[in-house]
């Protein structure tokens, strides 16, 4: 995915939810797409399959998946890709299931839309994927209701109507917040290890730091609307290149430590400000900060980040210009 | 209290189109000028087309229908608004009260059932016949007919809201029952109250057609919409159409500003009209 | 004497079919003035049900809760509503806690105007104005309306409101799970000042435990209504002695990717509290179960000093 750029227009004025957001994901990885509220994340996934809805627009930029560019894409191509190829994995179980249907019908309603399988085959794929989920007794649970099951379950067979098509990139809108801890990590170790049986991709949209270090493989890093930093998790945690990196980092609270303030907050997306987005709570900024948005540009082989300072926080000469303010 | 952002009225069409036309009736009723005397009949005019000197036509009696169609708002917008107000008065706080946990309220909900199981505008006219044909029978019919409906708004209004954090959290620093009805429950319900006391309005204009109509409550020569038309029903079939159209047709434009009026009100003070 | 003390405490809630909900059982703590205790525990422990038994939101089945030395049972309608004003409560969701139709000012003012009317309308503005400073919020905001403010701010007036009328006691429930991570330590930092300058107890009950850690003397782990666990902060984090402790904190997914949790995860998922297990609750998810502990339910007893287990293995 190249530069996609997407735009809201409403009555206050051009809220810029998503700008210049450039990303890519290869076959088999896990990334992580972290970021606050009015980061744009969740833009930015709606832009990638296609459900902004009015007032939004996506005003530029162009979406690869495998060789088709998703946003100039018919209606119709889009719903096949949509569900089979790539799909989704909401936030909430309960609102994604429909409360009223059994579940085998659901998963039917989803199967059907894009395979000619009879109805014994679509329960059959089903009970097969729930079972991989280690759901028990899988036939019951299909002939019941979504709100006879507990979180952990209704997120299992979320995600079960999500895999069962066989897509190749999933993307799941923070799928365990909400969870219990217990719950959240048997959840998490049977998503990671069904990715990795079947070399599928997966984008995670979260804010949970903890999730995406002990889990995904790369990690991309949003702040109002743009992408400040990407990497392979272990380096881009270890050593961020990008002050708001760093900032999130140290706002975790962490036993022994003490708790680090980042001051201010998020800027206006409608009044989008000069330079870079971040550098009026940025402890590290200069002049040019003010003026010049900093783009995307490489660090090595595989991390990319969008600050003024060469190297980013990396090059050791760098010291706090200003106290955090 | 800011409840009502006047800024967003601009924007609100609806609403605004619909308060500026009763607005605009109402002032027309009391105050201006009208063409010919809404009371006093031409009795050499009698079902003159309508034309540059009566602009509505006449009817049998001689009467400027242009004129006794404004003058008409006289009576029935002012009677909708009173019995809309009473019905509030009586509805709103025995729905607050319905709210409550306690024996009474249940039982005042059973009664309430059974009360409502009538058709109640029959009950209405029943009851204006047994008690006289007076105007403010009207009021009481209208009354009769919606409190039942304010009472149940409000009440499942308040019990949603009874549930909300922000009700926990007033108890939370102490509030008593009363200082949360009235400061925390109230004021959020209002949208709804409000949209529906227009929608009252709205069916009563209707109600006091329909009594009009039969003969309740007016004495010839005062107009009334419901009268009106009464009177020019026998017109429709030989030909004199516009002695009851243009009643009926001011009716239908009450009705339906009342209605964006009850529309605008519901999104202007929903408090997640902002933007 | 503790500020804040509850023994043996009980709470069951009717559900529409008719079975019960246990949501609290046999539970007894104590809060000494100025002391943080946190209560952690995941969703249906019965945490936020202690925190509205503690402030007598709720009334207890079983037990006896105290404050300040008086049982609250026993208090007249408008002594306790007096309580009220010493006693106060930081919820979860901030917009949801705040009255869209008021703004800011009468919100922080609304206590005031409640337990001390004898103050003219400038000197409750002043104290408004104070409260708000103190949660570094400016003038500028008295007019502001909840749903003009961000999810920091929003919290930031609800913990203005509850500390407006100097309480000494206020009950943090879950006060930065809806925030987001940069907000949140600046939240849990704004509380741990105020907790040092006001002299404030706090419960702090939440899920995350590390927000937890930082800011609590003591710690106590709840489980299916019951605490499991509770002692020193330190202890209890460094060295959890309950099967779940310990089963929570290496759910717990560090940050840092060096740190890899340990693998000590429980079988199942929680019973629904409408049916408890018999003996320990944790009997049947527990690697360490036996026979024995299915016997009876196991009472919290002292394994070092001040630090107390509710497990016959540990």
């Amino acid at each position: 995915m190249r530069e996609l750029e997407t735009q809201f227009v409403t009555r206050r004025g051009t809220v810029r939810a998503v700008n210049g957001v450039s990303f890519q994901i290869a076959t088999g990885e896990l990334v992580g797409l972290v970021g606050e509220t009015g980061s744009g994340k969740s833009a930015t996934v709606r832009s990638i399959i296609g459900l902004v809805r009015k007032p939004g627009r996506v005003v530029g930029g162009e979406v690869r998946f495998l060789d088709e560019d998703l946003l100039t894409l018919p209606a119709g191509r889009l719903r096949k890709i949509r569900g089979s190829r790539i799909s989704f994995i909401p936030q909430n179980p309960f609102a994604a299931l429909h409360p009223v249907l059994k579940l085998d019908r659901q998963f039917e309603n989803v199967i059907r839309a894009h395979k000619d399988v009879s109805r014994g085959e679509c329960f059959d794929l089903a009970q097969q994927v729930l079972q991989r989920l280690a759901i028990p007794d899988p036939a019951r649970v299909l002939g019941g209701y979504a709100h006879e099951l507990s979180g952990g379950m209704a997120q299992r067979v979320v995600i079960g109507i999500a895999l069962v098509l066989d897509p190749d990139l999933v993307i799941a809108d923070e799928p365990t917040t909400g969870l219990d801890v217990t719950v959240q990590r048997q959840i998490l170790d049977l998503i990671v290890e069904l990715l990795a049986d079947d070399r599928r991709a997966m984008l995670l949209v979260t804010h949970d730091l903890g999730v995406v270090a002990q889990y995904c493989h790369r990690v991309i890093v949003m702040y109002a609307g743009t992408v400040v930093e990407s990497g392979p998790v272990d380096a881009v945690f270890r050593q961020p290149a990008h002050p708001y990196t760093r900032a999130l980092l140290d706002a975790v609270p962490q036993p022994n430590k003490p708790l680090q303030i980042l001051r201010g907050s998020i800027p206006s997306l409608i009044d989008y400000p000069r330079g870079c987005p971040f550098h009026d709570r940025c402890a590290f900024a200069f002049a040019r900060c003010g003026e010049e948005t900093p783009h995307l540009g490489r660090l090595n082989n595989s991390r990319e980040y969008a600050c003024h300072l060469p190297q980013g926080l990396i090059a050791e000469s760098v010291e706090a210009r200003t106290e955090a303010r | 209290m800011n409840v009502v952002r006047w800024g967003a009225l601009r924007q609100n069409v609806g609403l605004t189109v619909g308060l500026v036309t009763i607005a605009v009736l109402l002032l027309a009723a009391f105050l201006s000028p009208l063409p010919h005397n809404p009371l006093a009949p031409n009795a050499a005019a009698t079902l003159a087309h309508p034309g540059s000197r009566y602009w509505f036509g006449t009817d049998t009696s001689g009467f400027d229908v242009f004129s006794r169609t404004i003058r008409a708002a006289r009576l029935d917008l002012p009677l909708a608004l009173l019995g809309t107000i009473v019905s509030m008065l009586i509805g709103v706080p025995v729905g607050l009260f319905a709210s409550g946990r306690s024996r009474t309220a249940e039982a005042l909900m059973r009664c309430l059932d059974v009360f409502q199981a009538f058709p109640l505008l029959i009950l209405a006219l029943a009851i204006v016949a047994l008690t006289g044909n007076q105007l403010r029978n009207i009021v009481l019919a209208i009354a009769i007919i919606n409190v039942p409906t304010f009472i149940r708004l409000v009440r499942s209004q308040s019990l949603t809201l009874r549930s909300a954090r922000f009700v926990e959290a007033a108890r939370a620093i102490g509030a008593s029952e009363r200082r949360v009805l009235l400061r925390h429950i109230l004021p959020n319900a209002a949208a709804p109250i409000t949209a529906q006391a227009a929608l009252t309005a709205a069916q009563s204009i209707v109600v006091i057609a329909a009594m009009t109509f039969i003969g309740i409550g007016i004495t010839p020569p005062q107009a009334s919409w419901g009268a009106m038309i009464q009177t020019g029903s026998a017109q429709v079939a030989t030909g004199g159409w516009w002695v009851s159209f243009f009643p009926g047709l001011a009716i239908l434009i009450v009705v339906a500003s009342f209605n964006l009026i009850a529309d605008g009100a519901q999104r202007l003070l929903s408090p997640t009209s902002r933007g | 004497m503790s500020l804040v003390k509850l023994e043996h405490v009980s709470k069951t809630f009717k559900r529409d079919k008719g079975s019960t909900l246990y949501a609290v059982n046999d539970v007894s703590l104590t809060i000494d003035r100025g002391e943080t205790v946190g209560l952690i525990g995941e969703s249906g422990a019965g945490k936020s049900t202690i925190g509205r038994l503690a402030l007598r939101l709720q009334t207890p089945d079983a037990g006896v809760i105290t404050f300040e030395g008086q049982d609250l049972a026993e208090l007249s309608k408008q002594s306790l509503s007096a309580v009220r004003a010493r006693m106060t409560v930081v919820f979860q969701e901030p917009y949801q806690s705040l009255n869209p139709r008021m703004n800011v000012g009468e919100i922080v003012g609304e206590p005031l105007v409640i337990h001390e009317r004898r103050l003219g309308r400038s000197e409750r503005r002043q104290r408004v104005v104070d409260a708000l400073e103190h949660v570094a919020l400016g003038q500028t905001f008295l007019d502001r309306y909840p749903a003009e403010l961000s999810g920091g701010q929003q919290q930031r007036v609800g913990i203005a409101r509850a500390i407006v009328t100097r309480p000494s006691f206020v009950v943090l429930d879950e006060p930065t799970s809806s925030l987001d991570l940069s907000v949140r330590a600046q939240v849990l930092q704004l509380l741990g000042d105020l907790q040092k300058e006001f002299d404030l107890a706090y419960l702090f009950i939440s899920h995350d435990i590390h927000s937890v850690e930082h800011l609590s003397s003591r710690l106590a782990v709840m489980y299916l209504g019951q605490i499991v666990e509770i002692g020193p902060a330190a202890a209890v984090f460094t060295d959890p002695l309950h099967p779940y402790t310990q089963a929570l904190l290496s759910a717990a997914l560090s940050a840092d990717p060096d740190v890899k949790p340990a693998r000590f995860l429980l079988r199942g998922e929680i019973p629904s509290p409408t049916n408890l297990p018999r003996g320990c609750f944790l009997h049947g998810r527990c690697p360490l179960g036996t026979d024995e502990c299915t016997r009876a339910p196991v009472p919290l007893h002292h394994a070092v000093a001040a630090h107390e287990v509710a497990c016959l293995k540990a």
